[in-house]
């Protein structure tokens, strides 16, 4: 007995009831505490009205019981009490519905946002586009695949980490412009109380404003396909003087890139960069070691495409393969990743072709 | 008269979902059909009037 108190009161111990937090997060966002209380309101709502019906139920079994002599009334109808339990619960639904109304106007007014990003969602990658400034870019997941086959421990962030997270400066309005290259995706970011459809054809509004700079993670969350788990979102709420200085150190990046891209790079130099993006890029379907999945997706060792022509190589990852899942690389990837992905898959993977392809010659 | 007013509190009674036998059989045996087609029109033209200007008036105040 005594055993069974401790047990009893060791799941009360206040660990044990961090690691079970079942209820939805506060958020960091004005709007996503008003949803919080929101749920809050009409879950105690649904308590009292649990309480008092099973309350009234529990006690007339009880105390009306067989046992005790209780007959059972024979009546039809009671128009009174009909009216009354549709009434009331009519009352209690437009009330729930008052500040859930006003809530949802907050939510939809995107009007006078300080800063506008269309968000895209790719089979399985975010891009980021600031309309504003001349900064564009994708997001890929940046858990290493080791650890998604088990053979390493997984760290704390697994599968909720990507290469370049959106960055969003705090105390300032961000209006989201969310659609999708491919199929519906769904942008979610629960501490934002953000969760927006990504649909090709249609662009659909949403906004934050984060008091806090910290760093938040979401998920796709509408099935999209094979990768659908592998596709995060991370976003970093920067302090405004952070996030100036963000955005001037983006702009200079790209000047930088464009300018190594008429730069020449030796074979090795290839090699080893795209070994990266390859992994980062193509290994999602054409597998680490480049055997592909047999009937799904296509190998790249032996492939008559990656041991062909260079130009019939390039030409496959610039533009893609229409009907096919193989899709066009050129906005996702610069010239000099695409040089040496395509270098690399012709000299790697059990390939040795031997030539390779310099950034300057990639047509866009 | 007393046919209308009996048709609008049955339509009335029917858009809640209620009604009482005895009402029903009184409809059934006295009631005429027009009556409760244009009290039905009536209300339903009242209820979309209601939601419309409930709508209005809590964007007023948005």
């Amino acid at each position: 007995m005594t055993k069974a108190i401790t047990l009893a009161l060791s799941l009360l111990a206040v660990p044990a009831w961090a690691d079970w937090q079942v209820n939805m997060n506060e958020g960091v966002t004005a709007i996503s505490r008003e949803v919080f209380d929101l749920h809050m309101l009409i879950f105690w709502i649904c308590v009292a009205i649990g309480i008092a019906v099973f309350g009234v139920m529990f006690y007339s079994i009880f105390k009306f019981r067989k046992s005790k002599g209780a007959v059972a009334e024979h009546w039809h109808e009671n128009t009174t009490v009909e009216v009354l339990w549709t009434v009331i619960p009519f009352v209690i639904l437009i009330g729930m519905a008052v500040p859930a109304t006003a809530t949802l106007m907050d939510m939809y007014d995107t009007s006078e946002a300080d800063v506008d990003i269309q968000i895209t969602g790719y089979q399985w990658k975010w891009r980021y586009q600031y309309l504003d400034e001349d900064i564009d870019f994708f997001s890929n997941l940046s858990t290493p695949r080791e650890e998604i086959m088990n053979a390493q421990a997984k760290n704390a962030n697994y599968l909720l980490e990507v290469d370049n997270p959106l960055v969003i400066p705090a105390n300032k309005k961000v209006r989201f412009l969310i659609t999708a290259n491919d199929v519906i995706h769904s942008w979610w970011v629960p501490h934002f109380a953000v969760k927006k459809d990504a649909i090709p054809g249609f662009i659909n509004e949403s906004w934050v404003k984060v008091e806090e700079p910290g760093v938040y993670r979401g998920q796709c969350t509408e099935l999209c396909g094979k990768d659908h788990g592998f596709m995060p979102v991370v976003v970093e709420v920067k302090s405004e003087e952070d996030y100036a200085k963000w955005v001037a150190d983006q702009k200079a990046m790209k000047l930088a890139m464009a300018g190594e891209a008429s730069k020449q790079f030796s074979m090795d130099e290839l090699l080893a960069k795209g070994e990266g993006v390859y992994q980062a890029t193509c290994a999602g379907c054409h597998q680490l070691n480049g055997q592909g999945i047999p009937g799904a997706f296509p190998a790249i060792t032996g492939s008559s495409i990656a041991t062909g022509s260079i130009d019939g190589h390039i030409d496959i990852v610039v533009n893609g393969k229409a009907g096919t899942a193989m899709q066009a690389f050129k906005e996702q990837l610069s010239a000099v990743d695409i040089a040496a992905v395509v270098t690399y898959q012709r000299n790697a993977l059990g390939n040795s072709v031997g030539d390779m392809v310099q950034p300057s010659a990639i047509q866009k | 008269m007393k046919d209308w007013l009996r048709a609008f509190a049955s339509v009335f009674a029917a858009f809640l979902g209620v009604q009482s036998e005895e009402n029903r059989e009184r409809d059934f045996q006295q009631g005429r059909f027009s009556v409760f087609v244009v009290a039905g029109i009536a209300l339903t033209l009242g209820f979309l009037l209601t939601v419309y200007v409930l709508v209005k008036v809590v964007m007023s105040f948005v």
